[in-house]
């Protein structure tokens, strides 16, 4: 598989990809050292195609409309620009982005159709409310990454905001719940779950908004009957939110 | 050009060298600036990449009115988006002109959607005209060093790349395009981009 998406390598450069294709080629770039060194090249490459367009005389109504809305315009928060670890985070949430972009265009989420960039969650394609508290929560500058296989099979990511007191929880490669069985979601607080969300039925990957997460030290997924329990009556994965 | 032949370190120094100024800022320094809030930086970094990033626009939606408008919306997404910008991932002016193409090419894409592209001219064609005004030295000669390795790709991989880059097209739609099966497509681009880049010399030593 990897050797196969890695001839995107050209394609991906070039943003001759769709927005699944990226996504997928993202995540392959965060286990391939190599391969990342080589996009990095082949972009400041494609960069350079510019060169051979230059406009030498660029309107002067355009540079004075551009510094106007750009004093208007507030910045986002760096962040420390020297703290790694801080880079660190805003490199996995933007795989992390792209990861849920890949759920959403794979589960042919209905309206839902977000192009995901490495750089950029366009507010104007944050079209369903849904995207714009996904976004809310990743852009968070206090937002950190939870990964876990779950027992069954597939994998759960938590993004979790406590500033904003909301998470995001991309489930993907769930096994079959089961004939009259579904998912449910649980946020954990000591030995107290607090139910946050369920999938529907025959739903095996889903990309939510949970909250408030409040004290909640895990999130969980459980395999219910299909009307949902009080309590989780199956767990078949936790992530620690710390 | 012989002057260049051999040297693209020299090239790549040469690179963000706007004309009358001595020793200026580097689109690097002065984008860590941007994210500071320096709007003095700003206009500066706006002088030093606007041109590049209009034209690239206008190569793509072809329409001036609308490569003003991506224009715009680009420069003010990296004031916007400054702090972001990480270092070791490349140049700024690579960051500023990956995101520049991606607004085109959405533009056009969502053009596609109701118009038929057989109006537009063919991406292929050799190269844009460009005004007759005195350009400055160091931008004539990366752009002849461009198109010197542009020309060094086989007819094949500069076309694919050209149709994808400048045209705007996915790679799928390239393949359709010249009817060549996608992996032959997916290997021309990486192939091509890569005798491009060694043409180039761009090495992202300690970079990536």
């Amino acid at each position: 598989m990897s050797a196969d998406i890695h001839t995107l390598a050209g394609a991906y450069a070039l943003n001759a990809v769709d927005d699944l294709e990226r996504a997928a080629f993202e995540r392959h770039l965060t286990d391939c050292e190599p391969c990342r060194r080589e996009v990095a090249e082949l972009r400041e490459t494609v960069a350079r195609l510019a060169d051979d367009t230059v406009v030498e005389a660029t309107p002067p109504g355009l540079r004075e409309r551009t510094l106007t809305q750009a004093a208007r315009t507030p910045q986002l928060r760096s962040g420390a620009a020297d703290d790694s670890a801080r880079r660190q985070a805003g490199r996995w949430r933007r795989l992390t982005v792209a990861a849920a972009a890949a759920v959403l265009v794979a589960g042919g989420a209905s309206a839902v159709t977000w192009t995901v960039s490495n750089d950029r969650i366009s507010d104007e394609q944050a079209s369903s409310a849904q995207a714009r508290q996904i976004a809310a929560v990743l852009d968070a500058p206090d937002a950190r990454v939870f990964e876990r296989s779950l027992q069954p099979g597939g994998a759960a990511t938590v993004v979790v905001s406590r500033d904003r007191d909301r998470g995001v929880v991309l489930l993907r490669d769930l096994p079959e719940p089961g004939p009259g069985r579904i998912y449910e979601l649980w946020l954990i607080r000591g030995s107290e779950p607090r139910k946050v969300g369920r999938l529907a039925e025959g739903v095996r990957a889903s990309t939510a908004v949970i909250g408030p997460i409040a004290e909640a030290g895990t999130f969980g997924v459980s395999n219910e009957p299909v009307g949902g329990s009080a309590a989780p009556t199956r767990i078949v994965g936790t992530v620690e939110l710390s | 050009m012989p002057t260049m032949s051999g040297d693209p370190e020299q090239a790549r120094r040469l690179r963000s060298v706007p004309p009358d100024t001595a020793n200026p800022p580097s689109a690097d320094e002065l984008l860590s600036r941007v994210a500071r809030g320096d709007e003095a930086a700003f206009a500066a970094l706006y002088d030093a990449v606007a041109g590049r990033v209009l034209g690239l626009a206008r190569r793509v939606v072809r329409d001036p009115a609308q490569a003003e408008e991506v224009t715009q919306e680009v420069m003010v997404e990296v004031w916007r988006t400054a702090g972001r910008f990480d270092a070791g991932r490349g140049s700024a002016s690579a960051w500023i002109l990956t995101m520049a193409h991606r607004r085109a090419v959405d533009r056009v894409r969502s053009e596609q959607a109701h118009t038929d592209r057989a109006s537009r001219v063919a991406a292929t064609e050799s190269h844009a005209p460009y005004d007759e005004v005195v350009e400055d030295v160091t931008a004539r000669l990366e752009r002849e060093q461009v198109r010197r390795c542009l020309g060094r790709l086989t007819p094949v991989q500069r076309e694919a790349v050209a149709l994808a880059y400048y045209g705007g097209h996915t790679y799928r739609e390239v393949a359709e395009k010249l009817k060549t099966p996608l992996p032959t497509v997916k290997t021309r681009m990486r192939d091509g981009l890569i005798r491009m880049r060694d043409c180039l010399g761009i090495e992202m030593e300690g970079r990536a």
